[in-house]
């Protein structure tokens, strides 16, 4: 009761304590359990603009013949990278996000729709260049992969440590300019570990063939 | 960060709730956010501030933001201790930790103001 006029108001006190991620969490395990069902293996890449993840996605295909592959692919703006992966062959979902900064969990399901007739083995969902929103959108992978270039620094895994905290694996690209940059391979593999000691690191280059040998490896198990 | 995004979804809770209580106004409400969960606070009060004006029922509708610092215990020698991701045990100086605070991003408590019946 409103004690100083007698308006026959009260407050009602409701404790609620839902994260305000929750509804694109229900959306993820959704997705999780529809992958699941169909045996599609997922892997989110995250990472900057210009990381290499598309050029990951193109020399991770042609060293999985035997694998049926599908991309979901996410872009602010243009269907450039979707286009530029349907050239391998494969089935490519494009999501133009309109300027939005993340995949979420909703946006995967209506693009998997596409692709969900005749499933693929193993999907790769390529995320939006960016290496800070994405990390708090579960879209229901099976791993979260972080793609980092060593052009990009030394610094982003304690600038950015959200992105690595999940991530099941990183991939550090374009190893071949290791010469050109100041870029201290352990001391990154040492931070990335402090943040999560579980994350697999794979040093590689798309263009000279290093490194991809693990990376398929882990793919494959 | 996407503080806009978040507020919207915020916004949309906050009347889906106001119509499950059955009130009139939603008075004021409580959100965590803690200190690693990569919100800055400011950036989500201002948010808030641009979204209010959209919903004419959030108009008068206060928001609290309750700051979560970052706490872990060390997993070798139990010790608990503030500090971030690349933090050592100040105790034994091993890296290794558990999360125990700081990634809250929660509605917590809604306020409303409902006709006595």
């Amino acid at each position: 009761m409103c004690e100083s006029c007698g308006c026959g108001e009260r407050t009602l006190r409701v404790t609620v304590s839902r994260g305000l991620l929750s509804e694109n969490e229900r959306l993820a395990r959704e997705n999780r359990a529809w992958f699941k069902r169909l045996g599609v293996r997922v892997v989110n890449l995250v990472g900057s603009p210009g990381a290499g993840k598309t050029s990951l996605i193109e020399a991770t295909v042609r060293r999985l013949p035997e694998c049926r592959v599908g991309v979901i692919e996410g872009d602010p703006e243009t269907r450039r990278d979707a286009e530029r992966l349907s050239r391998l062959g494969i089935p490519v979902a494009a999501v133009t996000t309109g300027g939005v900064c993340h995949l979420d969990a909703r946006m995967v399901h209506r693009a998997f729709h596409e692709l969900a007739a005749s499933p693929p083995e193993l999907l790769f969902i390529e995320n939006v260049g960016n290496l800070l929103c994405p990390a708090d959108f579960d879209l229901g992978e099976d791993l979260t992969v972080v793609v980092l270039s060593v052009t990009e620094g030394e610094d982003k895994p304690e600038k950015y440590p959200q992105a690595f905290r999940r991530a099941s694996a990183v991939v550090l690209t374009k190893v071949d300019l290791l010469p050109h940059v100041d870029f201290d391979l352990a001391r990154v593999a040492e931070l990335i570990a402090r943040i999560n000691p579980e994350a697999r690191l794979f040093p590689l280059s798309v263009r000279t063939g290093e490194g991809l040998e693990p990376w398929i490896e882990f793919l494959r198990a | 960060m996407h503080e806009a995004g978040l507020v919207a979804a915020l916004a949309e809770e906050l009347l889906r709730l106001k119509e499950r209580e059955g009130a009139q106004r939603v008075l004021r409400f409580t959100v965590e956010i803690g200190e690693l969960s990569g919100v800055d606070p400011e950036a989500f009060r201002w948010a808030y501030e641009i979204l209010r004006e959209m919903y004419a029922e959030l108009k008068e509708t206060e928001m609290i933001l309750d700051l979560v610092p970052a706490r872990f215990r060390c997993k070798i020698c139990g010790r608990e201790f503030p500090g971030d991701y690349f933090s050592l045990c100040p105790g034994c100086q091993s890296p290794e930790k558990t999360l125990l605070s700081g990634e809250e991003l929660t509605l917590r408590e809604v306020e409303f103001e409902v006709a006595d019946v």
